[in-house]
């Protein structure tokens, strides 16, 4: 360490040079890796929101049970669909889908959640915080993963 | 003294190396960012096509009735082919569907199917009923309930829908 630290010989030029360039092909080969990392998430994510189309074929307020609401969606767009988010009336509400619709569902990515896939029908169930017929317009709001929103009003049936 | 300017700013070498650096670096941001941008550009003109195609294959649908017998007309008033996806039979307590599958039954640019309730109760598996055949005459089975309204809604394959009603 003394030896190091005493002698003031600069590295040769053809070291130094080596050094140079393996400091400029490792940090350019983590820079590329990092964007083509950041292109490909922004493509599968929120750049496919464009190919999302989706809508809200039927929903369903069952006489028998004020407190929920069943909801079909079809996703007729270039991608599959996942839902991220639900709101009745500003608020945001659970949603389930129902296994008898599993058909046409799928975790297509692999994450866990559910995708409804293109051209396919999906229903959900909604579980609302205020029963529906206290009301007699709802705005139903969906929003996917990739950030699309589609928004509807409906009017609730007499009861 | 422009000539002497010009040959001392030729002559001198020191910050070459940054221009030529800034230069590739540019190169390589516009070769990454370029990508990105035609990837973006391809899918917003596929889906400006999608949306185009949706607009140019509208549908019309009326219902008729005869005696006992129902049947359900739709016109396509677009100029491109639809195909159709599912119907909606819905009163204020029921919400049934009859799915036609994908790609399955088409009605051409300015043609017409004939779609015929059968008006008798079938089987109904988690609100989907029965459709028989794929072309017309097309059958779906169903029984409208007597004095109440029955809502018929067509959707498409683009997700067009058309509506009429019945009260038998």
């Amino acid at each position: 360490m003394r030896k190091f630290r005493g002698n003031k010989r600069a590295i040769s030029p053809v070291f130094s040079t080596v050094m140079l360039v393996l400091i400029v092909v490792i940090g350019m080969s983590v820079v590329f890796s990092f964007f083509v990392g950041y292109v490909s998430d922004y493509q599968s994510g929120r750049g496919s929101s464009v190919m999302e189309l989706l809508e809200i074929e039927d929903v369903f307020f069952n006489i028998t049970d004020t407190s929920s609401v069943d909801v079909w969606l079809y996703n007729y767009g270039e991608i599959e669909v996942e839902l991220d988010a639900v709101f009745v009336n500003g608020l945001p509400v659970n949603f389930t889908f129902y296994p008898a619709s599993a058909m046409e569902l799928d975790d297509f990515d692999g994450d866990g959640a559910v995708d409804i896939l293109t051209f396919s029908h999906a229903k959900y169930n909604l579980s609302l915080w205020v029963d529906w017929d206290a009301k007699f317009i709802h705005v139903f709001r969906f929003v996917t993963k990739r950030g699309t929103i589609v928004e509807r009003e409906y009017f609730t049936p007499e009861v | 003294m422009r000539g002497f300017m010009l040959r001392r700013f030729l002559r001198d070498k020191k910050g070459a190396s940054e221009i030529v650096g800034t230069a590739l670096f540019l190169i390589i941001l516009f070769f990454f960012f370029s990508n990105v941008f035609l990837w973006h550009n391809q899918i917003a003109s596929q889906m400006d096509q999608v949306v185009a195609d949706r607009m140019n294959s509208g549908i019309r649908m009326d219902v008729f009735s005869d005696n006992d017998t129902i049947w359900l007309t739709v016109v396509n008033v677009g100029g491109l082919d639809v195909s159709l996806s599912r119907l909606w039979i819905i009163t204020n307590e029921t919400h049934l569907y009859a799915d036609f599958g994908l790609d399955v039954v088409h009605v051409g640019a300015g043609r017409q199917l004939n779609i015929t309730i059968s008006n008798v109760t079938g089987p109904v598996s988690d609100g989907r009923v029965q459709v028989f055949g794929d072309s017309d005459p097309i059958v779906v089975q169903y029984q409208p309930p007597v004095g109440y309204t029955s809502v018929f809604r067509m959707m498409t394959k683009r997700a067009n829908t058309a509506a009429c009603s019945l009260t038998p």
